[in-house]
This record gives C-alpha cells, structure tokens and sequence, in this order.
C-alpha cells in the first residue's frame, strides 16, 4: 500500500489501522493463521542485536598516516537540507511457520530556511508493504492481501540462490531477519531516490544521515554524510588510537572508503565534542563526501575542512533529548520527528 | 459588514487521548507566525459528514501554549553552555509550538452534538463571526433588534458586533453591568457610547426609549450635550457602526441648590450652558413619601412609622384642626410642618398630657426632629418652602437623555434622590404614562449603593427590585462598578449583558471570575482603553471587543472650556431663577429688593413666586414684599471656588 507524500499529519493513527486492517486479513486468510497481537520486542531491535562490531581499516589519502587535525576556521552554517529516512517493521502473524511483516518506509529532505525546517517540495515519501514468504504460501494468502489494498513484496526475492523446501523451510527467525532486511534495503532506496532527486534539482548543500545513499550522492560534491554509528570502524591500531584521542574541534586524516557494491567516498572522523569523562566514541562522527581521485593533498585537506567546518555548524542547538544528542545534528533529529510523525 | 475569508487554514485541530477535544473546547495548533490570539474567533471545517452534513464549528481562543521539542530548560542551558548571549547563534530555530484552546461558540447544525472534529481552522470573517454569536438571528431581514456594541478585530477581520435589543433593553433580558478599575476601564465612556447607540439603532417597533443618568461624580456626565474630539479611527467606526458621530441632542440637566439657595449645585453653572439646566427641588410631600431612605430604620421604630404615616395621611396638604393646636393648620411645606409640631408640643405642655391620638410626646419629638432634619440634611433639593422643580414625569422625550447630577450632595441626598426618581420612573412605567416605554437608567459607583455586604438599604432593595422585576416595567438598569464581587449578587446577575474593561487583578482572583481561563484573565488585566469583554445571553462565549470613543466632550475638556461660575450673588441668583418666568428683569430691580428687604426675605419670595408661577413677576413681589420692613445692612455675598477633581491630562476616555 503506498501512501501519497504529504499526507504525513495523523499518520501514526493510519499506521495502527493498517495494522489491524493487515491482522484481520491474515485472519481471514486461514483459519491456521496465528494473528500477532500488541506488544513484544521490536523486530529491529531484535536484529540489530545480532550485529557485530568490527573493524575495517580504508586507505589513508591525505597523508601517509592517520593524524589529527585541528579544522581550521569557524564553523560554516552552509546546509541548505538535511535528509534522513526511518523505518517501522510490525508483525502480522505467522500462517504455519512462514512470518507475515508490515513494512513501512518514509524519507525526507528538510529544506532550511531562515533557520525554519521546512520539507522540500516532493521531498518526502511513505511506503507501505505487506512481506511475505510467498514461496511457502498458498497463493491466495497473498491475493487477499492484493485485495484490500495492500502492496506486496516476497521477503525472499533476492534470496532465490536459496532453495526452498515447503516441507522443512529456513528458520522462521531468519525469515523475519530477511523480511527486516528487504525493508531496509526498501528504506535505502527511498533514501537513495530523494538523494539523486536533490542532486538533480536541489539548491545547496545536502546533509545525509549515515553514510552517502547511492551513486548520484557519492559523486556529488553538494551531498554530505554524517554517520553517527560505529559499529563498523575504518581505521585501526594507531590510527584507532589517534581517532578516539581526537579532540573537539579535530577530524582525523582523510580516508577512501571502497565496496564493491557502490562507488569510493571520502570519509574522515570527526569529534564534534569534547568526550572527557565520557566515552571515547562520545562526539565522535564519520563523515562522508566525494572523493575525486586525482587530486592534489592540499585540496582533499581543504575540502575535508569544509565539510568539516558545515557539520561542526550544526553542532547546535543540541539535539537534546535524543539520547545520541552528542552525534547527531538537530536538523536530523527534525527529519526523525518528522518522519515518526508520519508513520 | 465585509466578509474576506482567508482561503488557507491557520491550522489544524488536533486532539489526543490526553488532550481530547469535547463538544465545548478544542485544540489546534498553528504557524508561528499565525495572527491567532486569545480573543480570535476561529471557524473549523468538519471533514466526516455526520447525517449528511459537513459540521462546522465556530470557536473562540480562551488560551494558548507554546513549547519547543526540550523535555527539560536544563538542556538549552546545556546547549549555550551556561551562558544566555554566547555561543552565538544557531544556523536552525529549535522546532516550537503554538497550540491553542478554543471554547466551542456554536455547532453548525447544532445536533447532533458531538466532540469537536479534527479538521481545518480558518479565521472566522466577519460572516462566520455574525454566525458564531448568534446574531444572524436577531439581524435577520424581520427581526432587526440589534445594537451594534463595537468592534472584533482580529488577524485581519473587521466585524461589527450587535447585541440584541430584546436581551439589553428587554423584554427578554434586560440590564447591563460594566466592571474595570478607574481611569482605565473607560466605564462612563462605555456606557455614554451605548446610549448613543441604542439611541440610533432601538427599533422604532418597541416604541420610545429614554435614559436617565444620575451623574455621581465630577463632571463626567455634564457635557454630553456638547461634541467632543474625536480621532478619524473613531469617526470610522461610527460609521462603520451606523451612530452618528454627534453628541446627544436631547439632554436635559437637572441639579438641586447649593445649600445657600444662589445657584445649582454642579459644575456645570458656565452661563452659555444654562439653557437645559433646571433645579431638581423638591417640597414636604415629595420628600415624606420616601422618608424612610432617610430615616434610620433601627432609630424609627413602628411608633414613630405609625405616627409619620398619620402626618402623611391626615396632616399633609389639608386643613387639619386639634382641639391641642391654637389654631388649624395647613402643612404642606417644612416649615409648615415644623410650626404644626411646635403648636402640638405647646398644645399638650400647656395641657400637662403626656401622649396625642395614642402617640407619646417622646415619639412626637423624635419624629418632628427627624423630619424637620431632613430639610437641614438635604439642603438644596429639599425646599423649606415647598418649591418643587422636577423631572419632566409624563413629559419624557423619545432619545431624551436626562442627567440627574448629583455628585455634591451629601449621600442621604444622593439616596434620597435614588429613590425618588426611580420610583417614579416605575410608577409612570406601571401606569405606561411617562412619555415612554423604556427607559434606561444608568448608575455608576453600584459598590456603593448595591454593596454584596453592605447594609440592606431602600436603594439596594430598589435597585434588587429593577434589577429583577425592571424588565417587564421597561425600566432598564445599566450600572458600573470598580469590583463586581462586591456588588449585590442579584444585581450583576441579573444583568443580561455584562461588560469588561481592564480589570484589577486582585478582582481577578476572586470566585466570580474561576469561569474564565488565566490567559483571558490576563487580557483582562491589560486590556487598553476602548476595549471591552463583552457577555451576552446570545454568545455562548465572553468576546473581546472595540468601541469607539463616544463623540461627546469629555467632562475634564468640558471643565476647561465652560469653567464653572462663581456662585453668584443673591441679585445674579435671583434674576436666573426667574429667568423663566420673566426674562427681562433688570439687575438694578433685584439689586433695589435685596437692599430694601433683604436676602432671606427676598429668597422666601422667590420660591414662592417659582412654587405659584404668577404672569406679573414684578407685582407679585411688590405685593408679596409690601409692608415689610426694610432689610438691614446686607451681608457681602460669599463667593466661593468650585472644587474640580483633577483627572490624568493624557486620558482620551477620561470623564
């Protein structure tokens, strides 16, 4: 079920309607149907524990080791947006030991103006789909769903490499985990279309939360990203030593990052407050930006003070009360009370 | 009347399990920079049909709160580190709320009735105010009762606001109550502003209307004959409003004498001014009719009462004789009565009896000291000679406005003229032969004469009685205050329209004011001069409002521009009571009597001469006069200054 952008107001009572709406559905499916009801442990809680920290050293590009650096100049309040997108997963039930989860998607860009957020014109999607196993699923459980209106998607597609016995079947926990991640990977893409959107047509400089989305952004010098979460370190060793020793105010040497899956980006660490008496990782964010090979070290040093300069702008007002206030830049959090809202 | 609805919404309704809308009070939110206030009339637009109907809602904003996405002040503490002008500025304005509460005015159709739906809220145009209040009722082709009051203004709107002549004047509803401090409430100009416009707009259906004022203090009533300066904004809303921005054209003053009997007690004795000014004198029959607001009720036993009613009944204005008395007696005027006690006391001491007709002596010297006192007590309106100058009872003018000044007077004087004037007002109502069918009367200062805790006089009883029964008479009470919880319950409640201007916050905090919310408390508190809180049985709400100041001259400016005369001397007094009678009376005459016959004779004359109205002045002194002896030396004529109370030169409203 896609919801038209804009209708964001009221949506959280929308949100638990559809729930309902989805529940009597499965009910109404199979009489075998086990029908969620409220409560128990949020599905992305649930995954994200099993997540691993790890390290995951880049390729040092200005310089030869990783330094701190203290950026130079006062802090540049040049973002003109900020983007952000939230997800919300909610079971349905299980129809035999197949899970059926409501996945809903919203992304925002949010425009600034006269220091007013402001959501940019087509700058805001939501989504709603039903996910289901269908290859362990009778095929009418998913017409029903078809019918009252709902979008569908198989939270096995991409999975096909894996085969299918309807009689034995993967772990019903892991097909939750694959439904969490089909709506991830459906959140990024939202995020990734609003990115390229605002690399098509958007006026100013973009600040994304996380890392860059997609190709359009990692090549665009008007979009930044700023990764509050650390699970996935890019230096060790001294470099990690010289990173959590980083002072207010300091960024660390530039990296390049590289995937196989998406383009190099620069990215740099960046302490945005001074940790003393908290945690090493206190204050403490990645940022990400274009990388353009080739160029000289003191343009790269240059660029990364810039960018530097714009995240260490949007140090305040504090993003108080979110708990990750020391990370996280207040239009973002605006983006995340905007998008709560709308789901 | 304009009506220019803005198209876009100024916010939404918005309800919560916490914060739930009810069929009497809603929620919304809106921009920040949203023209929306405590006062401001807001319409919402139902978006479910309910039997078919799209509800619409009409509201109005009793308070508002503004918060920002801080769960607790310490973390913007934390955000300047401490320090309130550093570290400069943010690039992004913390996110903020302006959520307001609206009392519910009026549900369109008014059943079923139903919580307030979420849905758009448009400021109401002055369409949907006339909707919201309840006017389009009583200013409907065919009923055409309504009174304009003032003004709402509000995030652009314009909108005359009518009371209705059915629920101010009556027959429905009747009374207004005014409260505000003094100097800033602008009470006498409320009230002078209100006349004027049920003068222009009372509908010519219920027949002919008439005020009377009774001016208490200062000059404040004094020239509202006269045309004041007015602002171009006032001109405007005059004409917005359909009254004429003018002064009233007929008024007519009355006041009684000073206590030497030279000239009228009031500040307005300018001598360019005197012609609709007449002396309010009353003689022994119009005054024993109303002794007891004199008369101490605890001093008065029911001896004394019966033996006052015996001199009303058997003695008053007819030949009595008495076997006691040397001689028959005709009373009718104070000192008449006075020689009838004296010849009764000699009569019964040279007869050594001790009581007359089962009344003891000690009760007929109580009673001819209270009576006689009276002339002593209300020197000036009281006549020794009987001389009796009154309102035009019978004679009332359609848009006739009569002020009774009464600020001088001593305040058995004031009560005693209270009572009088408004008891007649009643019985000439009663017997629908005063020249009028309503008549609106306007009492300032009701702390005093209607006190919640006060003693329970015959002006508090009277002014009980018009506030309950005065409606169906025609007589109309519109009465001010400082405090109105300290006015008699029964009076303020059962004024049909109750008005506000700036209000004392000590007043503020008591029980009466518990209905209305602390942000409408505090307009109150700081409403500016020509602005009113008004409540009326047709709007469910109080509404705020603007009036315009009225086109009288205030009584400071009237005080500087027609100073108050010295008190003249007894020849200048003389020729300007007689005025009427023969205005071609020369100084040199009356200057000839008070130098052959001196002043209290001359006076004694006079107010028989005012009392028997004869068509040849001159020969009736002369006659009267004749075989007199001649005065000795005349006393120089004292003059004394008129006291002014001084009022705040920058006031536009003051009195």
């Amino acid at each position: 079920m896609t919801v038209p952008a804009g209708a964001a107001a009221g949506a959280a009572a929308g949100q638990a309607a559809l729930l309902a709406m989805a529940r009597r559905t499965l009910g109404a499916a199979s009489p075998r149907a086990l029908v969620s009801g409220a409560g128990g442990a949020p599905m992305e809680v649930a995954r994200d524990a099993r997540d691993e920290a790890r390290l995951s050293p880049a390729r040092v590009i200005e310089g030869d080791t990783v330094r701190a650096h203290r950026v130079a100049g006062e802090p540049d309040a040049t973002f003109g947006a900020f983007l952000d997108g939230i997800q919300r997963t909610e079971r349905v039930g299980y129809l035999d030991a197949a899970p059926i989860v409501l996945g809903s998607v919203a992304a925002v860009v949010r425009e600034r103006h006269e220091g007013r957020l402001r959501t940019w014109g087509g700058g805001f999607a939501r989504e709603t789909r039903v996910y289901l196993p269908l290859a362990l699923l009778p095929a009418d459980v998913p017409a029903q769903f078809e019918e009252r209106g709902f979008a569908i998607a198989d939270t096995l597609a991409g999975r096909r490499d894996r085969a299918v016995d309807r009689s034995a079947g993967p772990h019903p926990l892991e097909l939750e985990r694959a439904a969490c991640d089909a709506i991830r990977e459906h959140r990024g893409a939202m995020e990734r279309r609003l990115a390229d959107a605002w690399v098509e047509r958007g006026p100013g400089a973009l600040c994304v939360d996380g890392p860059l989305p997609g190709d359009a952004a990692s090549r665009s010098p008007a979009v930044t990203g700023v990764v509050k979460s650390h699970r996935e370190l890019q230096v060790a060793g001294e470099a990690l030593r010289v990173v959590l020793a980083l002072a207010a105010g300091e960024r660390s040497s530039v990296l390049e990052r590289t995937s196989a899956t998406r383009v190099s980006v620069a990215t740099w660490y960046l302490r945005l407050r001074d940790p003393a008496g908290r945690h090493p990782l206190w204050g403490l964010v990645r940022v990400e930006a274009a990388h353009a090979p080739g160029g000289d070290g003191v343009a790269l040093a240059a660029r990364a003070d810039a960018v530097s300069r714009m995240v260490l702008a949007e140090s305040r007002p504090l993003a108080l009360p979110d708990s990750r206030w020391d990370v996280m830049v207040y239009p973002i959090r605006d983006c995340e009370e905007f998008l709560r809202a709308s789901l | 009347m304009t009506d220019s609805a803005p198209a876009a919404p100024l916010g939404r309704v918005v309800a919560t399990e916490r914060r739930p809308n009810t069929p009497h009070e809603f929620h919304f939110w809106t921009a920040l920079d949203s023209p929306v206030g405590i006062g401001t009339i807001v319409r919402v637009a139902g978006t479910q049909a309910v039997l078919g109907v799209r509800p619409v809602i009409y509201g109005v904003v009793t308070d508002g709160l503004s918060y920002s996405d801080l769960a607790t002040p310490l973390h913007d503490v934390l955000g300047f580190d401490g320090r309130p002008a550093g570290p400069g500025a943010a690039p992004t304005h913390r996110t903020e709320i302006r959520l307001y509460t609206a009392a519910v005015l009026r549900h369109v159709p008014e059943e079923p009735l139903q919580p307030v739906p979420l849905g758009e809220v448009f400021l109401a145009s002055a369409a949907d105010v006339s909707v919201a209040l309840r006017m389009d009722g009583y200013l409907a082709e065919g009923a055409q009762t309504g009174i304009p009051l003032g003004v709402y203004r509000a995030g652009g709107t314009d909108a005359p606001i009518w009371l209705d002549a059915d629920f101010l004047v009556g027959p429905e509803a009747a009374h207004c109550n005014i409260s505000g401090v003094s100097g800033l409430a602008t009470k006498t100009s409320a009230v002078e502003w209100l006349l004027a416009s049920i003068f222009a707009h009372f509908p010519a259906s219920k027949g002919p209307v008439a005020a009377v004022c009774f001016n208490v203090k200062g000059p404040d009533l004094l020239f509202l004959d006269q045309p004041g300066a007015l602002e171009d904004a006032d001109r405007a809303m005059h004409e917005q409003l359909g009254v004429p921005a003018e002064p009233f054209a007929a008024v007519r003053y009355f006041a009684p004498l000073t206590a030497g009997g030279m000239s009228l007690d009031t500040l307005r004795s300018h001598e360019a001014l005197q012609h609709n000014v007449s002396p309010l004198t009353w003689g022994l029959r119009e005054v024993l009719q109303y002794a007891e607001v004199l008369l101490n009720r605890d001093d008065v036993d029911a001896k004394a009462d019966a033996l006052i009613d015996f001199v009303k009944e058997r003695v008053l204005d007819q030949l009595f004789s008495d076997e006691v008395l040397s001689q028959p007696h005709t009373v009718s005027t104070f000192a008449g009565l006075e020689a009838w006690f004296r010849d009764l006391l000699r009569g019964m001491e040279s007869r050594n009896q001790d009581g007359w007709r089962t009344h003891h002596v000690a009760t007929i010297r109580k009673v001819r000291n209270r009576l006689v006192n009276i002339a002593t007590r209300c020197a000036g309106l009281v006549t020794d000679g009987g001389v009796v100058s009154d309102l035009p009872w019978g004679a009332f003018d359609d848009r006739g406005l009569y002020v009774v000044d009464v600020a001088n007077l001593e305040e058995d004087a004031q009560d005693l003229i209270f009572a009088r004037v408004i008891s007649m007002l009643r019985e000439h109502l009663e017997r629908g032969d005063l020249g009028v069918r309503q008549v609106v009367v306007f009492v300032d200062e009701l702390n005093r004469y209607a006190a919640s805790d006060g003693p329970d006089t015959y002006v508090r009883r009277m002014l009980l009685d018009i506030a309950e029964r005065g409606r169906y008479l025609g007589l109309v009470l519109f009465s001010a205050q400082q405090f109105r919880s300290q006015v008699h319950r029964r009076v303020v409640g059962n004024a049909g329209t109750a008005l506000f201007g700036r209000m004392d916050a000590d007043e503020l905090a008591t029980p009466g004011y518990a209905v209305l919310s602390p942000a409408v408390r505090t307009r109150l508190a700081t409403l500016e001069k020509g602005q009113l809180m008004v409540r009326h049985p047709h709007f469910t709400q109080p509404i705020f409002v603007r009036f315009p100041r009225p086109a009288v001259c205030r009584g400071r400016d009237g005080m500087e521009r027609w100073p108050p005369a010295a008190e003249p001397g007894v020849e200048v007094a003389l020729l300007r009571a007689l005025k009427p009678l023969d205005d071609t009376l020369p100084l040199a005459w009356a200057q000839d009597l008070v130098a052959l016959h001196g002043e209290e004779e001359v006076l004694r004359v006079r107010h028989a001469a005012l009392r028997e109205r004869p068509a040849n002045v001159r020969e009736y002194f002369q006659r009267a006069l004749r075989g007199r002896a001649p005065a000795r030396e005349p006393a120089p004529a004292a003059t004394r200054p008129r006291a002014v109370r001084r009022v705040p030169d920058d006031d536009p409203y003051g009195p």
